[in-house]
Parts: structure tokens; sequence; C-alpha cells
């Protein structure tokens, strides 16, 4: 990536942050991992999932996964703007935007959109463009803004300098790749997931909710050394909504990020990354696609909720307020 | 209390309901497609001498709609975001600026809805009114200022809605005399100043 203009409008911190050293104890020899949790590899981590909690947009939506922290704001359906150059849409425009927030990663980001934000800005676009009724929308506009609070994500310099020292020493390092995809493919799963329901609770009409799910296939480090990566069939272990730490003696080989339409059983967003063999036909890709999809009909059913939740609290707090209305007519009219 | 739905639900046969807003249909499936309470709505049962083939007890098809609940505990009605201006909808506008082919407003209120965002929309010179359409001068019609009620004829181009307010019920509603006071309707094309009694000419509204 070319080096980032320095930013001269703000009165930026240092770019790397400032934390104090932390020095591992002699005692302990060599790096140490980061701690894998107990959790079985079929199993998604818990979401949670609310809308409506920004009042001045039309919908949001927030979501927590782990240590990933999003919220979702959508505007719309307005006006288009008298400039733009686009004669007449007889359906509405979706604009999507991903930004990270400069703390949420580990190395502070700019303030201006990088290239890993306008990417995930323009999946998230694929994943939702299809589900939308935009031609009950005409001559309008749909804004989804994201802002990611928090990820596992370190930012491009880390992710970088990891592939890089990855080139020079294949086998030491090789469990750091593909370290920035499976991270930016739970931040763009969650994304998915929570642009679902802020559209839902902007009452926008769609055709299904999308939801995200994300695996990865890992295979058996000892087996890497001696052969190919693609003979290492036989140990393979999928993960779903892989953490960025990968299981303990596995080194990943690929991720799959999809955005997934239950209801119909469409896939409207597909992104694979890393090295699926092609020795099996597709069986390879089917298989970590299975288990994308299998991700993202866990996250449907918090989705389903979280969806329901707002709305459901309207239903209830009119419904008991109708009643105490009427009292008080009644107290008016005997006083 | 009806369950809620969510967009991607199946709610029936496409061929047991006739769909309502807030539903579409696919694979011969009436689909929700917002999050919200079904409603069914059985049309009253129409004359029922209409009976045209050998079933004679024929149940009206009932309409299948999602609505969207809305928090509006007050009376004051929260502007609808997701409201947009459709072909023969009503709209009120307010007139902002003027010239010799065209009037421009802005439209705050959709079939008596007010919207979240003011739409552009223009009054053509040939739109003003339904009869003598080329003696029409805009000057004459409208002011900026000037709220009107008018009808959507088109969803034009990039950036206006076509409007007309050729009809009886249709044109200014309320307008403010050169001098800034109040006017009151006296005519079809003439309004009068409440304080100094000044005539003034508008395409005016019929009064309900």
């Amino acid at each position: 990536m070319a080096a980032k203009a320095p930013d001269r409008r703000r009165n930026n911190p240092p770019s790397h942050g400032t934390t104090p050293p932390v020095f591992l104890s002699s005692a302990s020899s060599g790096a140490v991992k980061p701690k894998q949790s107990s959790r079985p590899p079929n199993e998604i981590r818990k979401i949670f999932l609310r809308t409506g909690l920004i009042s001045s947009v039309t919908g949001s939506s927030f979501l927590e996964i782990a240590p990933l922290k999003l919220s979702i704001s959508v505007l719309g359906p307005r006006p288009l703007p008298r400039t733009s150059s686009t004669p007449f849409a007889a359906q509405a425009i979706l604009t999507t935007e991903v930004k990270f927030a400069p703390f949420a990663s580990t190395v502070r980001r700019g303030y201006v959109r990088d290239s890993s934000e306008r990417d995930l800005g323009s999946r998230l676009y694929q994943a939702l463009v299809g589900a939308i009724r935009r031609e009950l929308y005409p001559k309008s506009r749909i804004e989804v803004v994201v802002t990611i609070l928090d990820s596992e994500d370190e930012g491009d310099d880390v992710n970088t300098v990891y592939m890089e020292e990855g080139k020079t020493t294949v086998e030491t390092k090789f469990w750091d790749a593909g370290r920035s995809e499976r991270a930016l493919g739970v931040v763009l799963a969650g994304c998915i997931t929570a642009a679902s329901a802020a559209l839902a609770d902007a009452g926008i009409e769609m055709f299904d909710l999308v939801s995200g799910g994300v695996a990865t296939s890992f295979v058996d480090e000892v087996g890497l050394k001696g052969k190919g990566v693609g003979d290492a069939v036989s140990n393979k272990l999928y993960v779903r909504d892989p953490a960025i730490a990968p299981p303990e003696g596995k080194v990943p080989l690929a991720t799959c990020v999809l955005g997934y339409m239950a209801a119909r059983d469409e896939i409207s967003e597909l992104w694979i990354s890393g090295k699926v063999g092609t020795k099996n036909g597709t069986a390879e890709m089917d298989e970590l696609v299975d288990e994308a999809i299998a991700a993202a009909r866990s996250a449907r059913g918090v989705l389903n909720e979280a969806a329901k939740e707002r709305v459901q609290f309207i239903v209830d707090k009119t419904g008991t307020t109708e009643p105490l209305k009427e009292e008080s007519t009644d107290v008016q009219m005997t006083g | 209390m009806s369950s809620l739905v969510v967009p991607g639900q199946p709610l029936g046969s496409a061929s047991a309901y006739i769909p309502g807003p807030g539903v579409h249909i696919f694979n011969g499936q009436i689909i929700a497609s917002l999050v919200g309470q079904v409603v069914t709505t059985t049309p009253p049962s129409s004359s029922s001498s209409s009976s045209t083939n050998t079933t004679t007890t024929t149940t009206p098809t009932p309409t299948i709609s999602v609505q969207k609940p809305i928090l509006s505990t007050t009376a004051t009605e929260e502007p609808n975001a997701t409201l947009l201006p459709e072909v023969s909808s009503t709209v009120l506008c307010r007139i902002t600026r003027i010239n010799t082919r065209q009037a421009t407003a802005s439209i705050f209120s959709v079939n008596d809805h007010i919207c979240g965002d003011e739409f552009q929309g223009v009054i053509r010179v040939q739109d003003v009114r339904l009869t003598e359409v080329d003696k029409v001068k805009i000057f004459n019609s409208f002011r900026p200022g000037d709220i009107v009620r008018a009808r959507v004829i088109s969803l034009g181009d990039q950036s206006n809605y076509y409007l007309s307010t050729a009809g009886n019920e249709l044109g200014v509603i309320m307008a403010d005399s050169e001098m800034g006071d109040q006017m009151y309707p006296i005519n079809w094309r003439e309004m009068k100043s409440t304080r100094t009694g000044v005539v003034e000419e508008r395409k005016v509204a019929k009064p309900f």
C-alpha cells in the first residue's frame, strides 16, 4: 500500500499509538500465541444485536461479537442530491460506507478511508443491494453508514508486515497467514448482519434479511511441513466464526465470508481467500461454503429476534398506553 | 395480539390472499418484506348477487399486508421517513421560486403524512389550471411562500417531481399578501388581505 499522506487538517496523535512496552519474562521461551477459547468449532460466538439506538436516523443497529463492536446508521430514502450526475434513478441508489474508528484496531487508523475500508464497503453493498426492494423507492438514496468501534483487525500496517515476514520464512510464520482475512471476514459478516437489522429497523422493504457468515478451514501444522498444502486434506478442521488465533497446532488454509438469505436460500455475496484445493473438484470449496452458510444460519436466528425486539417494544408500549389514555380522559370528564 | 413477522417469512399462498403493502410474492407464496404485524382485511361482502361460478358461497379474497407499528402516543405526528411521493398522490408544498415558465416548490407532506425530507417539485405553466391554459401567468398564480395543494403527475427528472394544480380542489390554500398579512380566498382566482383589503391574484384551491 502506498504511504498515507499526512492528515494536516486535524491535530493527530502518533499514528501507531504509544502503548508502554510489555517485556516477556525470561522464563517463558518463544513467542506466546493468543489463547484459543474452548468453543466447539461448529458454534459461532455469542452475538449482541440491538436496533433503534440512534434516534436521529431512519434506522440503526449496534452489534457486538466478542471484541468486534460496530454501529450502523441507515439514512433515507432521501431525495437525490441536486448536484448528482445520475440522470434519473427508477430504483433507489444504495450507498454503503464502512469506517474503522481511529481507535478500532491496535494500530491507529487514519481519518481518511483506506483501501480495506473501501473494499469492505463495496462487499457490503453487494451483499445488501439484491435484498432491498429498491424499485419501491424511485429517485431516492439509501445510505448505510458503518462505524467499527473495535475489532480484532490490526490495521493495514501490521497486516502487511506479517505478510512480508511470511514471505521470507514461510514455515515459521505461516500460522499468521490469512490473519487479516479472518479478521476482516468477521468484520464483514458482522456488518452484513447488523446492516440488515438496521434496514429492517428503518422500515425499508426487503425481500429477505441477509445474515453474514464466516468459516475458515484449518489443517495440522505437522502435516503441512512435509507435503504440499493440497495433500493435507484428511484432518481438515472447519471453524465457524473463527477467532483471530488459530486452534492449537493448526494452520489456516482458506476463509470464506458470505451474505446469505436464509428464507430464499440465496447467497448475495461470496468472498473466499486462501488456498482451496482443486484436486477433488469443487468439493473442498463447497464444504467451506456450506460451513459459512451454517454460520450465517446461526446468525440469522439472532437477527430475526433483534429485528422483532424493537417493534415488539413499540407494540407493547402502545398496547399499555391506550388504556391509560382512556383513564385520563375519564378523569377529565368527571372533573 | 398478533405475532410479529420478519422479512422473508412466508405468510400464505398467493392464491388465498391479495397482496397489500409490506408483502411481496415469491414462488407462489406471499412473503413479508417488513418487520411488523400481519393485517388481513376482508372486503365487506359486496353484492353477493355476483355469484359468477357454481361456487355460490365465495367469500371475497382477503387482502394481506404487514404494518410496522409506529410509536405515536401523542397527537403530534412524527415524520414518516420512508414516505416518497408517487404519481397521483396529493401533496402540500411551499413555493420557493417562480419564473415565467414554472414555479418551483418544496414538498413537505404527501397524502396527509409529513415527509422526513423535503422533495423538490415544479409546477409548469401548462399544469397550473385546467382551462385556458395558454393565458396562465405564473406571476398571477403563485408567489414564493405560498402553501399549495398539488397532485404529482410525474416523477420527473433527476431533481424535480412534476406537480399539477389543474383541478378545483388544487391550488393555493395559504398565502400572505405583499404587505405580509394573511389573505383569505374570495373566488377561484383572487385572495383578499385580512388587514388592508388588498386583492391579489392566485390560483386558489376550493375550500372544503
